[in-house]
């Protein structure tokens, strides 16, 4: 490897673990938030992810399942009809309130993220 | 507080090893790392007197470093005042002690920057029940350094769906599963593994969503066979089509390492 490829590497590989402090910076601020002004939008943003907490939960199990050959091709296409419907109705909710899908990822301080 | 920096696998490395040291001090109250207690050996006259000092050292504020056995587990703890900034000098020193550790221990889970606990038994209550866990993560990094490979460059194009016929809701199921896999490979730089394989002991795969990084290898290797490692390395990049991986380490095994807060 040339002199100039390896200098073009480490920027490369600065440049990403910038974006990824950005990324898990932006991330960590915004939490639940108790301003009467936005109680709504705070309720509705942790009862959604609650919700697609579970959802995400069952399709994980899901997949399981039909990896494992346990379920019926009609059950894997209406346990899939089903689980993306409920996506669908979720992301709907949301964007009525003004979040979009990454909102509804909880960020539970040192424990991580929800999901 | 008590300040977590590992847990460990507490076999001594040698003669003059930590357990010797152990005997001749007693247990020590300060948490840096966690490792399966070890029955105590009978005293042997012709073993050499161990040294008097510390061997595990100071912490990232110059706190002496002392082990603890908790929940089944060894863990190197320090005692700070208060919780530590991540400032670039503190993560330092932080990789510092974790380096000095895998020297001591034959197998080191290294905590993550800021683990702390208001007591041991905070600290014994989060470890409960992980014991299980935490031996096998000591296991799996046993005599290994970790060794890490960022890949930049082009993704490969997604795999194309299966076309037999099936309806919306299979399809759904499908590509959610094909997603699931593809977070956790990076088959750009297959051939690249292919020629590491008989040095790795271990892999994780991260990968990233966007930008030019396409993801992350994270590999056990052997201590001592960074440099074969590199080797390969260098003898197989031309194989992955002008992407370009970068390789740094050797690195304590950080991402072997269950956390413990969580």
């Amino acid at each position: 490897m040339s002199r100039q490829d390896q200098i073009r590497l480490e920027i490369e590989e600065i440049d990403a673990l910038r974006a990824e402090i950005e990324r898990q910076a932006a991330a960590a601020a915004p939490r639940w938030n108790a301003d009467p002004e936005e109680v709504q939008k705070s309720v509705a943003r942790l009862v959604l992810a609650l919700v697609e907490f579970l959802r995400k939960l069952m399709e994980k199990q899901a997949i399981r399942r039909m990896e494992a050959g346990t379920l019926t091709d009609d059950e894997v296409e209406n346990v899939g009809l089903a689980l993306m419907k409920l996506e669908e109705t979720l992301h709907d909710i949301a964007g009525r309130f003004g979040l979009a899908p990454d909102d509804l990822n909880l960020d539970l301080g040192p424990l991580g993220r929800l999901i | 507080m008590l300040y977590l920096y590992a847990i460990v696998d507490a076999e001594p490395a040698g003669p003059e090893g930590y357990q010797g040291q152990q005997r001749q001090q007693g247990p020590k109250s300060y948490l840096g790392a966690v490792v399966p207690e070890v029955p105590a050996v009978p005293d042997v006259p012709d073993v050499p007197a161990p040294p008097s000092r510390n061997l595990l050292g100071e912490g990232i504020a110059g706190e002496p470093l002392r082990l603890v056995h908790l929940s089944g587990l060894s863990a190197v703890v320090g005692d700070l005042p208060d919780r530590p900034e991540p400032d670039r000098e503190s993560l330092e020193r932080q990789d510092a002690v974790a380096r000095r550790l895998a020297e001591i221990f034959q197998a080191i889970l290294p905590a993550r920057f800021g683990e702390v606990f208001s007591d041991e038994a905070a600290l014994a209550s989060k470890l409960a029940g992980r014991e299980r866990e935490m031996t096998e993560a000591l296991a799996r990094v046993r005599g290994c350094v970790q060794m890490t490979l960022r890949v930049f460059g082009e993704p490969e194009a997604a795999p194309k769906p299966e076309t037999e016929e099936t309806g919306p809701g299979s399809r759904y199921l499908a590509a959610r599963r094909r997603e699931a896999e593809r977070a956790r490979s990076l088959p750009e730089i297959e051939p690249l593994r292919e020629a590491l394989r008989p040095l790795l002991r271990a892999e994780r795969i991260e990968r990233a969503d966007s930008g030019p990084l396409l993801g992350t290898a994270y590999h056990l290797v052997l201590r001592g066979q960074d440099g074969a490692y590199r080797e390969a390395l260098e003898a197989a990049r031309e194989r992955i089509g002008g992407r370009r991986v970068a390789a740094t380490g050797p690195w304590p095994p950080y991402a072997f390492a269950p956390e413990a807060a969580s």
